[in-house]
């Protein structure tokens, strides 16, 4: 054994400690980042949880018609949602399968309420719905009206959260491999059963996280409300209600409120989506070598 | 034409079938690199397969007649409903009937199996009553996947996905069918098999079948007629057999297995009288199954390679090349050697157990049995006189006066009745190299 | 087990190092520092001047520009709701130099260890501001000039269909104002009682919400106005002259901009409803009044301080005061509140110079 020979294990090993103890130093660096962006952004609800004052909490949600906000939020927000569901998911369906013409022209729409600052989107809602506005006077036909009603927090929510949902369902429907929609015409399937039975099932988890996340979108949406909503009191205006006339101690209380009931629905459609993932890249690999179990085989 | 060879299982129920229309796909498309033009008619019950390189356009031909793709030209017909009809300028495949209402069985390259739905409920996807439907399990245990019917996809080996997805498209019972590539991803017992079970129900029903292959071995097994595809057009039509022996163009040879173009003379007999062709002018193809290796041992070796044309046969020569043997190795129970030839050119070439080995790194005879000749063109040249045809493989008489080397006829001794079949069906196919 | 075991410690480590450094940053400003463009020569002071969301306007855009070219200091201006900026000063989350507020109530919650001293110096009496275009537009434009009795201001506000807009009575003063206002009218104007609870929606005054449909916040009531979806609104003078909106003025016994009329205000009152766990409470009338105040902090540098005396003096200035009159307030004699000897020289110079 030549002394290089007799060297060269150990440098590989020091090498090997080396590069071990730089994966170990890039790891706990990535883990120390990872914390960081985890702590700036649980920052501000341990903050909330910091400063809620139970007895607060308590008095603060038995008071008569104190969870009216909450029941006022839950309802625009379905019915956003709904709303949302009924039209946008056909129009992320055709976005997606580029069955629209100017696709880009449709994308770039669908942008705009995000784009722009919510109290904007608000404000310019005024010029559209407002009462002497050709579409408010349609409107008043209908006995609606779209300045502090009820239907006018719908239609500020829908604004808001309406970019999250058509622009999630959509790049859901786009992952939809289309060649499987193909298949299944090919097997028989008229497009509307094609939908049902393959598309809708395959971007079901993508369509659902951004259902949850219009959802939190709708419930917190607050700079449109605001400006053509300001009644009836949704959770956030109750907020901002509260807090101007009583401080933040009162209006903490709400926020968690906002928090528990806008939370639960993302986090449900996130574990979904994570169940789910595995098996939508089924075509994408060959599995682990699974025993070719042929029975010409055996 | 639907002659169904030994190779197929007999299937019970051929007589009660009613006769299927015949698929006539006369199609144009555009691709982006390519313009793909092919014209096939198939009657119901045949099996035509599409051979040729990667890229050809094979799969282009597949999704046209499906109706995936748009048609430049030309129109896809089943008996007498036109499926789709060519829509120059237009970009979208308007024309035609909808997916849904084609009746057509695609099995394409990726299996396509929906990922949300477990084996069965593919399978059953077309069935009334889907994954509980009994053509299920029977289809399921035909192409042995019956004990995977409850797994999803993503749990399936490559090689069952493909099964799954051919028991779909068989399932459906389509008009139609379109195999792209069936059989990749199966080992040799599995190929079989599976091809039994697709050839059964072709011919049971009577379908119109298009097969993709890139092996022309599946297509000369399973097919009717074979079509070579390249580079988007058409370049031959034929029985398998007589693809192989006689290929029209050199390009042709070259993608059905021809593995060398020796450039030698030609002798060219004409109405009887032979002619030489001046050196360099004309190529003979060098198929590896038409290849004997001897020791060179009562070869009357031709001082610089040489061949001789065969005045009994129609294209077809039996020729003698110098070549050098460059490594030998095992193959199966004989031994195959690599041979340059003149030119350069590298062919294996399977040793017959009786054959001599001769050493790496020696000269040796190489004798080229029912070669094409190819002119400088690349058109196959005429050998003897015109209509007369022959097998590829001569009783060891024929070749008597050519002095074949000890070895010749034993290695490519053909199983008496493969050789006394008519001319149409014997062949390459049978050849020692293609045997399972 | 371990793995969520040790997730669950990592999510907690996150949320108390969160609350850590959001308590570490405080409450955050949003101010704008505009440099000098200095005449006068450059000093190192600057002038950090809270003021009430109604006086951002004058004070951003003409007082702090031209305080800074007189003087060569520096001046950061914030604008919010009186009360908030108060509460804020009062829990040590903004430490401005200056506070300027509508009405004393906040200079009660800032508390005279900060602020010993304030001197009020102008009212923002309040309009009702209309739409030229609405269908009632005749009759607010006659009785602005004059022409027609200002009940028939009142009647055509009480008319069916009416579209009012007002700020929320719980959050704004300027939402209680305008409550009172109304009843200050009926009473004064010969208008019969239900004419507030027709103009108003029921039960605004009495601690019930109102015609709801009214409420708008401060930041879009305008707006609406402005985008022809409102026929009246709420405003202070200020506004309605800043934002060049058609008004009709009222007179000093109801617009309570008039301290002299401060006994005849207090007789009118609003029920705030309670938010939440807070109680519902009556608030009397009181003028509108703008006082200005220095807010001293432990730890202001000099500089700072001094900076802020020369804007409280710059500000009761004849300068300060053109531009406030200019804007749309109504000024009055500056009067000093509170501890007199606490008052800087250049502050006491410059109310002396004003009678």
């Amino acid at each position: 054994m030549t002394p290089a020979d007799a060297v060269a294990p150990g440098r590989g090993a020091a090498f090997a400690v080396a590069t071990a103890g730089a994966r170990r130093l890039s790891g706990a660096a990535g883990l120390a980042g990872a914390a960081l962006v985890l702590l700036v952004l649980l920052g501000p609800l341990g903050a909330l949880l910091a400063h809620l004052d139970p007895g607060a909490v308590r008095r603060a949600l038995t008071a008569p018609g104190a969870l009216q906000p909450l029941v006022t939020s839950v309802e625009a927000s379905a019915v956003a949602l709904g709303v949302l569901a009924a039209a946008g998911t056909p129009l992320a369906w055709a976005m997606a399968r580029g069955r629209l013409p100017a696709t880009r022209a449709w994308e770039t729409a669908v942008l705009v309420p995000l784009l722009l600052p919510p109290l904007v989107i608000g404000l310019l809602l005024v010029f559209l719905v407002g009462p002497t506005t050709p579409v408010g006077e349609g409107l008043s036909h209908l006995h609606l009206s779209a300045s502090n009603t009820f239907f006018a927090l719908v239609l500020a929510e829908v604004y808001e959260a309406a970019p999250y949902y058509v622009l999630g369902a959509e790049a859901s429907f786009a992952a939809v491999d289309h060649e499987l929609e193909q298949h299944a015409a090919l097997l028989g399937d008229p497009p509307a059963r094609v939908f049902r039975r393959v598309t809708l099932p395959l971007a079901a988890p993508g369509l659902a996280s951004a259902m949850a996340m219009a959802w939190a979108r709708a419930i917190g949406a607050f700079g449109a409300v605001i400006v053509i909503a300001y009644h009836p009191y949704g959770l956030p205006m109750q907020i901002w209600v509260t807090l101007e006339s009583g401080g933040l101690a009162a209006a903490l209380p709400y926020a968690l409120v906002l928090l528990v009931v806008a939370l639960p629905l993302p986090l449900v459609a996130y574990l979904w989506t994570a169940r789910t993932r595995p098996q939508a890249g089924a075509d994408a690999g060959e599995p682990p070598a699974v025993a070719l179990a042929g029975r010409w085989r055996r | 034409m639907a002659a169904v060879t030994g190779q197929v299982p007999a299937v019970a129920g051929t007589a009660g079938a009613s006769p299927r229309p015949v698929l006539h796909a006369d199609v144009t498309v555009e691709r982006r690199d390519l313009t793909v033009t092919a014209d096939l008619t198939v009657p119901g019950g045949d099996l035509l397969a599409l051979v040729g390189p990667s890229g050809a356009g094979k799969s282009t031909v597949l999704a046209a007649v499906a109706g995936l793709v748009a048609l430049r030209r030309g129109a896809v017909r089943l008996g007498d409903e036109v499926l789709a009809t060519g829509a120059a300028g237009r970009r979208h495949a308007g024309r035609g009937v909808a997916l849904h209402h084609r009746g057509v069985g695609l099995l394409a390259q990726r299996p396509g199996l929906f990922p949300h739905l477990d084996a069965a409920a593919n399978i059953g996807y077309a069935l009334p009553g889907g994954a509980r439907h009994p053509r299920v399990r029977e289809l399921a245990e035909q192409l042995g996947v019956a004990d995977v019917l409850a797994a999803r996809p993503d749990r399936l080996s490559g090689g069952q996905r493909q099964r799954v997805a051919l028991a779909r498209v068989l399932a459906a019972e389509p008009r139609i069918l379109l195999l792209d590539e069936p059989f990749t991803g199966l080992d040799a017992a599995l190929h079989l098999g599976v091809g039994a079970v697709v050839a059964g129900e072709v011919r049971r029903r009577r379908v119109p079948t298009v097969l993709v292959t890139h092996g022309l071995a599946d297509a000369q097994r399973w097919a009717d007629r074979v079509v070579v595809v390249d580079r988007g057009r058409c370049l031959q039509v034929g029985d398998p057999a007589a693809l192989v022996r006689e290929p029209a163009t050199a390009r042709v040879a070259a993608l059905v297995g021809y593995r060398a173009f020796v450039p030698t003379e030609a002798v060219v007999a004409a109405g009887g009288a032979a002619a030489r062709v001046p050196r360099g002018a004309a190529t003979l193809g060098i198929h590896p199954a038409c290849l004997v290796v001897g020791d060179g041992a009562g070869m009357p070796a031709p001082a610089e390679g040489g061949a001789v044309g065969h005045p009994g046969r129609a294209r077809a020569v039996t020729a003698w090349l110098q070549g050098t043997v460059t490594a030998l190795r095992a193959v199966g129970a004989g031994t195959e050697a690599d041979v340059v030839l003149p030119g350069g050119a590298v062919v294996p070439v399977a040793l017959g157990p009786a054959a001599t080995a001769p050493m790496p790194g020696q000269p040796c005879a190489v004798t080229v049995v029912g070669a094409p000749w190819f002119d400088a063109a690349g058109c196959l040249l005429p050998v003897g006189p015109p209509g007369v045809a022959a097998g590829l493989a001569e009783p060891p008489g024929v070749a008597a006066g050519l002095a074949e080397p000890p070895g010749v006829a034993a290695g490519l001794a053909e199983p008496p009745g493969v050789a006394a079949g008519p001319p149409d069906s014997s062949g390459l196919a049978a050849g020692p190299g293609d045997r399972p | 087990m371990h793995r969520r075991s040790k997730r669950m410690r990592l999510v907690g480590a996150g949320v108390v190092a969160g609350a850590l450094l959001l308590g570490a940053c405080g409450g955050g400003t949003s101010a704008g520092t505009s440099a000098a463009s200095s005449t006068a020569q450059r000093r190192a002071g600057t002038a950090d001047v809270a003021f009430a969301g109604s006086l951002l306007k004058v004070d951003d855009e003409v007082v702090g520009p031209a305080f800074q070219r007189a003087t060569g200091y520096g001046f950061t201006g914030r604008g919010g709701g009186s009360l908030g900026l108060a509460q804020e000063i009062a829990s040590g989350e903004v430490r401005p130099g200056v506070f300027e507020s509508v009405g004393a109530a906040p200079l009660a919650v800032v508390g005279t260890a900060r602020s010993p001293w304030y001197v009020s110096f102008a009212a923002s009496p309040l309009v009702i501001a209309y739409n030229p275009e609405g269908p009632h537009a005749a009759t607010f434009r006659a009785a602005a000039a004059g022409r027609l009795p200002l009940a028939r201001v009142f009647e055509a506000m009480a008319s069916p269909g009416f579209r009012l807009g007002r700020t929320n009575p719980a959050t704004d003063p300027q939402g209680q104002a305008f409550v009172m206002m109304v009843e200050l009218a009926q009473r004064d104007l010969g208008l019969p009682p239900s004419i507030v609870q027709r103009i108003l929606g029921p039960g605004a005054a009495t601690g019930g919400t109102g015609d709801v449909g009214q409420i708008f916040s401060e930041t879009s009531l305008e707006a609406h106005l402005q985008a022809g979806q409102l026929d009246a609104a709420s405003a202070f003078r200020s506004q309605a002259v800043q934002l060049h909106l058609a008004y009709v003025p009222l007179p000093a016994s109801i617009d309570l901009g008039d301290p002299a009329d401060a006994a005849g205000y207090a007789a009118a009152t609003v029920v705030v409803p309670g938010t939440g766990s807070s109680p519902a409470r009556t608030v009397h009338g009181t003028p509108l009044v703008i006082d200005v105040a220095t807010v001293r902090e432990p730890g202001q540098s000099p500089a700072d301080a001094a900076a802020a005396d020369a804007f409280a003096a710059y500000q009761l200035s004849a300068a300060g005061r053109r531009a406030y009159a200019a804007a749309g307030f109504t000024l009055l004699p500056e009067t000093v509140h509170g501890d007199g000897a606490a008052v800087p020289p250049a502050v006491l110079a410059a109310v002396r110079s004003s009678r």
